[in-house]
């Protein structure tokens, strides 16, 4: 339903910039693109069941905008995926904002926003401006796009010019992610091992910020971003393996997730046809979660937990020609900074390698032409922190490896 | 002897292929135009790669800017690396990640030096850019400080 409102609402906004756009100031611009992906992975199933190979990687795109008026522009974008069991081809309108740009130094954007985090993740969906398929997973976790992509708020936004070819870009938002149309995020309830019989969820506001200085060094770029939010979620689940001091029936656990912050520090670097880029990110997240049965008089509060997360990478891309360019990457994420090498976490009965993951690849890019280009690429990865239980339900192997493949037409 | 002939003939050829370099970098060498209701007589370059990245919307008076591009050859890229200090590849992912999230309309593109001049001339607030030698009619030429 939630698909078919999203459909309805871009045709509306279509409708109204076709229109509306064509009889005033610029005329509207229409864009799109549709990406094939072919993912394979040795000892473990990644981001989709692709042990055996798949081809369950789909995106689409369709974008509309218009300068309204000299100031105003306005535009919204139609996107759909399938990877794995996450998105389903499901169609969401993946932003929809006017945008007043007041004057250089400052723009208002209220809408459906695409959210700052690190120096890609606006642009995660745009397959057509980087030389691998995947951003790097430490900073930008593939499995948490549904609720990382953007916010139903509104944000201020500008650039200064320092002279010199450097400048300041500032973005402040502020809104509210859109939990209940994250089937990542049930799935990950649900992966808790109980079957989930309600589910419900709450958000306090998303406050987030980036900050990026073009330097005078050519092509050299500094930037960081920060986020915190509070999440609510409500589950009511079917215990099929409950304590022994607990009625094994529906239990309702509540959640206050607070992301207490994530920030990430990066650096950016085009020289002639060399792209360096590197970021290091940080974060917090603490969860208090209480459990209530059916009768009970008061909720089971459990221990509060605090969680500090952390990765790294760095990646480089050389165009050798207008149809070649290659690259190499090495991207580090720990899912808990104080035990990274997963000691502590195997001394309490846990698999070491859950708190490591640790990916080296190699990436080509072909640009076929203006509106067509392919990705290949392999990696060897040691450690398991970012596979999920959904596909795997053992964790045996501490090394494994993946290799992809990926076509997008754009236009 | 033979040793003589042989530097003469070495710094010759050398001569001539820093000629023969030396005319296709003036050739590629990128003129910077503009409609004639544009103020001044100069932009410096950080304003005019403001401009073609989207960052400087409007002229010193207030007015919209309009730049334009030529798709591809040597005068494209000679002006995007000399003045918006990208390879070519590199502004197209630029603007491709503007247009894919909504935050700007690429300069329009042309497919020669002729059309880059009539549309310039033709709209207030436009800048382009033409190779060295190629006609100007009814636009105002543009230095870079």
């Amino acid at each position: 339903m939630r698909s078919r409102n999203d459909l309805l609402s871009i045709v509306l906004v279509a409708t109204v910039l076709l229109v509306g756009g064509t009889a005033m100031a610029g005329a509207p611009q229409i864009h799109g693109m549709v990406s094939q992906g072919y993912l394979s992975s040795g000892t473990y199933d990644y981001l989709a069941m692709s042990e055996q190979g798949t081809f369950g990687y789909t995106e689409v795109a369709l974008n509309f905008a218009a300068n309204v008026a000299p100031k105003l522009r306005i535009g919204a974008q139609l996107y759909s995926r399938n990877l794995g069991s996450a998105g389903n081809n499901n169609v969401v309108l993946d932003w929809a904002y006017g945008d007043y740009r007041f004057r250089d130094a400052l723009g208002f954007r209220i809408g459906k926003v695409k959210l700052v985090g690190g120096l890609y993740n606006k642009t995660r969906d745009v397959d057509m401006v980087r030389n691998s398929m995947f951003l790097p997973q430490s900073v930008y976790a593939e499995n948490l796009r549904d609720i990382t992509n953007s916010i139903a708020g509104a944000g201020i936004y500008g650039n200064f010019s320092l002279g010199s070819s450097s400048s300041i870009e500032y973005e402040l938002q502020a809104g509210d992610l859109e939990l209940d149309s994250s089937e990542w995020l049930y799935r990950q309830v649900a992966d808790a091992g109980y079957p989930i019989t309600d589910f419900r969820t709450q958000t306090d506001p998303l406050y987030a910020g980036s900050l990026r200085w073009n330097t005078p060094l050519e092509g050299l770029a500094l930037n960081g971003t920060y986020r915190t939010t509070k999440l609510f979620l409500s589950t009511q689940s079917f215990l099929g393996a409950a304590p022994p001091t607990m009625d094994p029936m529906h239990l309702v656990s509540d959640v206050d997730y607070q992301v207490d912050y994530q920030w990430v520090a990066s650096l950016e670097w085009l020289w002639n046809d060399l792209t360096l880029v590197g970021e290091y990110t940080r974060g917090k997240n603490t969860q208090q979660i209480s459990v209530t049965q059916p009768g009970a008089p008061e909720p089971m509060a459990m221990p509060e937990m605090s969680t500090e997360t952390g990765g790294y990478y760095v990646q480089a891309a050389y165009r050798f020609s207008p149809l070649f360019e290659f690259g190499a990457i090495y991207d580090v994420f720990h899912p808990d900074w104080t035990d990274k090498s997963g000691d502590e976490l195997a001394e309490a009965g846990g698999v070491a390698h859950r708190n490591f993951q640790k990916d080296f690849g190699l990436t080509a890019r072909f640009d076929i032409n203006d509106w067509w280009l392919i990705k290949v690429e392999g990696h060897v990865v040691k450690g398991t922190a970012l596979l999920s239980s959904y596909y795997n339900p053992e964790f045996p192997e501490e090394n494994w490896n993946w290799f992809g493949a990926k076509s997008t037409f754009s236009f | 002897m033979n040793s003589t002939m042989h530097k003469t003939t070495s710094l010759l050829c050398l001569g001539l292929i820093l000629v023969a370099a030396g005319a296709v970098t003036a050739a590629a060498e990128p003129v910077v135009i503009a409609h004639s209701s544009v103020p001044g007589d100069a932009v410096d370059a950080s304003t005019l790669q403001g401009i073609y990245l989207g960052k400087t919307s409007t002229w010193s008076d207030g007015s919209p800017v309009a730049p334009a591009t030529i798709k591809g050859g040597d005068v494209t890229d000679a002006f995007l690396k000399s003045y918006v200090k990208k390879s070519s590849s590199q502004f197209a992912s630029f603007w491709k990640k503007a247009v894919f999230t909504g935050t700007g309309t690429p300069p329009k593109e042309f497919g020669s030096d002729a059309e880059m001049v009539a549309w310039v001339a033709a709209t207030p607030g436009a800048v382009g850019y033409v190779s060295a030698g190629a006609a100007t009619d009814g636009c105002k030429v543009f230095a870079v400080n």
